[in-house]
């Protein structure tokens, strides 16, 4: 049984390149308060808004896109990267407004290259009782336990990366108070109703437990309907008080986007509640706006090892070129960009960070990489340094923040032989494992000999000692 | 009989047993070896005669030839100046390159952030030029951050911000608020001015003083 059969007006519809092109999404809001006021109309956004377009050479050369008028071939057909963005379908003037969607389809396509697998944001001042394990690896955004978008009171509840209720920690003071007036206002009778269910059971349990310590029959249930104003006025006021059983209470009846915890005293009053907060990986760092892979790669996991096919199994992987975006400035970090994102550089001791010495001088360190503290002015096209990519999370305000590492001298080496930029692989017999003959043995200084030794088999070992040993008077 | 008292052949057993069962520690390698002509080695075999004739025999050489403890002063001296030079040639270097990546950063006025996705039309100089003038606010402050405006005709500050230098109220053009929050902020203005707290003709004094005066904010 196929699909039902549609009528020949919806699939007319449905084939329609005009009617699938989805609604643009929101201008990226902008994070930082004090440097949003600087922005250029023409960046690059952060993730794009407009669906990209292609269409096959042949009908690129018609001008037929697809849509409603055919596109003009001067500007659609002298670039190498035919993508477009439609920002209007219809203006005033009766043009289709568009623009070249290079930018967006590139950086998905370098990034695709990068082979990086999405995780959730790494939690790093969670508590180390509790799961260690689990945190010493990026976990997927993939994983059945976290991937979940339905709002049901059960298993994985607290993992979701969607809930019905905003995050509050980035709403603005007016949308706050509008959303306490319209939003929470009008379910302040169904709460309530909430809170003398919970105190009926409360009291229930109670009675229950005090009875069968008591070793009597257990008492009658009590309904919502039992309790009097007083007792329920009297709960009120104790919740007010209990800041953090009230906030769970609250944040499970409004399905609200988990918050920090707080960090200190409260802390320990805290970890033993059951709290939304507790759990979930979006506790510190804020609900994605989107799915927590923002569609931008769909890999399970980066724990594979690369095969070369003459060098073998590599420790390492491929690693990436990045460019030196802006070196470091005071106390934030140099930023690198790698695949047309920009990174943090990777912490720890290596090329990208600076040590002073224990003199208060700054090191002259032979090894770090010239563009990071000054601009590079000398290398064309600026400082670049290969990195790798471990993994990439997104935030709150929809950006793929790529997390990166240093890479191995010898992964560098063989990333430069694949370009064909150096040279090492060669054909030729290596020399640490040649037997070397007794009579070029006898002539080399016991030095490089002693050194060899290790290396050659025993044979060879037994013959040189005699040479030495009949080479002895020769020499002498 | 058994004796209560040791024998003195024990005694003299124990006498002679070393004092603690560890192995004697051996004296510094430095201190017996001959080939080390340093002034502490031989002022520590000063009581070793054989030694001492051995190790400080080439030492009283140096201190017979002048020309060469002269020489080797002075090789120590260029040393010492070398490596200060070249100190000085690297903090010089550092600054030339510090002056020259700053003069250079002034032109890329954008503060990069991780997660921003960068073309090569962003690197270009004419989309930086973009990143160095404020662009004009977009949505409605009134609105965002749930203010009453009228409440505010104390806040200087917030004033000035919708007033001209000389004291006129800014279009909603240019304040870009929604209609009702132009009226209410335009109402509290004219208010203000009206009541003589905020001057009608050029913009208030202690803001003008925090032109002058920037380190008093």
């Amino acid at each position: 049984m196929g699909g039902r059969a549609v009528s020949p007006g919806g699939a007319l519809l449905r084939t329609s390149r005009m009617f699938s092109i989805p609604k643009p999404l929101p201008e990226p809001p902008s994070t930082n308060l004090h440097i949003g006021d600087h922005k250029s109309a023409t960046m690059t956004r952060p993730y794009p808004q407009h669906q990209s377009i292609t269409s096959p050479l042949a009908s690129r050369e018609k001008g037929d896109w697809g849509l409603k008028r055919p596109f003009p071939l001067k500007s659609t057909m002298a670039t190498s990267t035919p993508f477009i963005r439609v920002k209007q379908l219809d203006t005033v003037e009766n043009v289709t407004n568009f623009a070249s969607a290079a930018d967006h389809s590139l950086s998905l396509e370098k990034f695709q290259e990068l082979r990086v697998a999405m995780s959730v944001p790494h939690n790093t001042d969670k508590k180390a009782d509790s799961s260690s394990r689990t945190e010493l690896w990026h976990k997927s955004v993939f994983e059945e336990d976290m991937d979940v978008t339905d709002f049901k009171a059960g298993l994985g509840d607290d993992r979701r990366w969607k809930f019905q209720g905003p995050w509050l920690a980035r709403m603005t003071e007016g949308k706050f108070i509008d959303y306490l007036d319209k939003k929470v206002r009008p379910k302040r009778a169904q709460f309530r109703a909430l809170l003398k269910g919970k105190l009926a059971d409360d009291i229930t349990t109670s009675q229950n437990r005090a009875a069968i310590e008591a070793g009597k029959e257990a008492p009658a249930k009590i309904e919502a309907k039992d309790i009097s104003e007083e007792q329920f006025t009297d709960y009120l006021r104790s919740l007010r008080n209990d800041r953090v059983t009230l906030y769970a209470l609250v944040s499970k009846f409004l399905d609200l986007a988990p918050l920090g915890q707080p960090v200190g005293i409260i802390q320990t009053f805290w970890s033993n509640r059951d709290s939304l907060a507790s759990d979930s990986p979006y506790g510190k760092s804020g609900p994605p706006p989107s799915h927590p892979s923002a569609g931008i790669s769909y890999l399970r996991t980066s724990s594979f090892m690369e095969n070369h096919p003459v060098y073998g199994p590599q420790g390492k992987r491929t690693p990436a070129l990045a460019r030196v975006v802006y070196p470091k400035a005071g106390p934030v970090p140099p930023k690198l960009g790698v695949g047309g994102f920009v990174a943090d550089a990777p912490p720890g001791d290596n090329e990208f960070n600076f040590r002073t010495m224990t003199r208060a001088r700054i090191s002259s360190n032979k090894t770090m990489l010239n563009g990071i503290m000054h601009l590079d002015t000398t290398t064309f096209g600026g400082a670049k340094a290969y990195v790798e990519a471990t993994t990439a999370n997104v935030d709150p305000s929809g950006k793929v923040v790529l997390q990166l590492r240093e890479t191995s001298a010898e992964a560098q080496v063989v990333a430069r032989e694949s370009k064909g930029l150096t040279e090492i692989y060669h054909d030729g017999k290596t020399k640490s494992y040649t037997p070397t003959t007794p009579k070029t043995t006898g002539q080399q200084s016991p030095r490089t000999t002693s050194q060899q030794a290790t290396r050659i088999s025993d044979e060879t070992r037994w013959n040189r000692v005699a040479d030495e040993i009949l080479d002895e008077p020769s020499r002498s | 009989m058994p004796s209560l008292v040791p024998s003195p052949s024990a005694v003299r057993g124990l006498s002679i047993r070393a004092f603690s069962t560890t192995a004697a520690a051996r004296p510094p390698p430095r201190a017996d070896s001959p080939h080390r002509h340093s002034s502490t080695s031989s002022l520590l075999s000063i009581n070793n005669p054989t030694s001492s004739s051995r190790s400080s025999a080439p030492s009283r050489q140096s201190a017979h030839r002048p020309s060469e403890a002269a020489s080797d002063l002075m090789t120590r001296y260029k040393k010492v100046g070398q490596t200060s030079l070249r100190n000085k040639q690297t903090q010089l270097d550092m600054m030339r390159n510090q002056k020259n990546s700053n003069d250079y950063l002034k032109q890329m006025p954008r503060r990069w952030d991780a997660g921003d996705v960068y073309s090569p039309h962003d690197m270009s100089p004419v989309e930086m030029q973009k990143w160095r003038k404020r662009s004009p606010r977009g949505g409605d402050v009134v609105d965002a951050l749930g203010i009453r405006p009228l409440d505010m005709y104390k806040n200087f500050s917030l004033i000035q911000e919708f007033t001209s230098t000389s004291g006129q109220i800014t279009h909603s053009s240019g304040t870009s608020l929604r209609p009702v929050n132009q009226r209410k902020i335009a109402k509290m203005i004219r208010r203000v001015q009206g009541m003589g707290l905020y001057p009608t003709i050029h913009a208030h004094p202690e803001m003008v003083r925090d032109n002058f005066f920037p380190e008093r904010r």
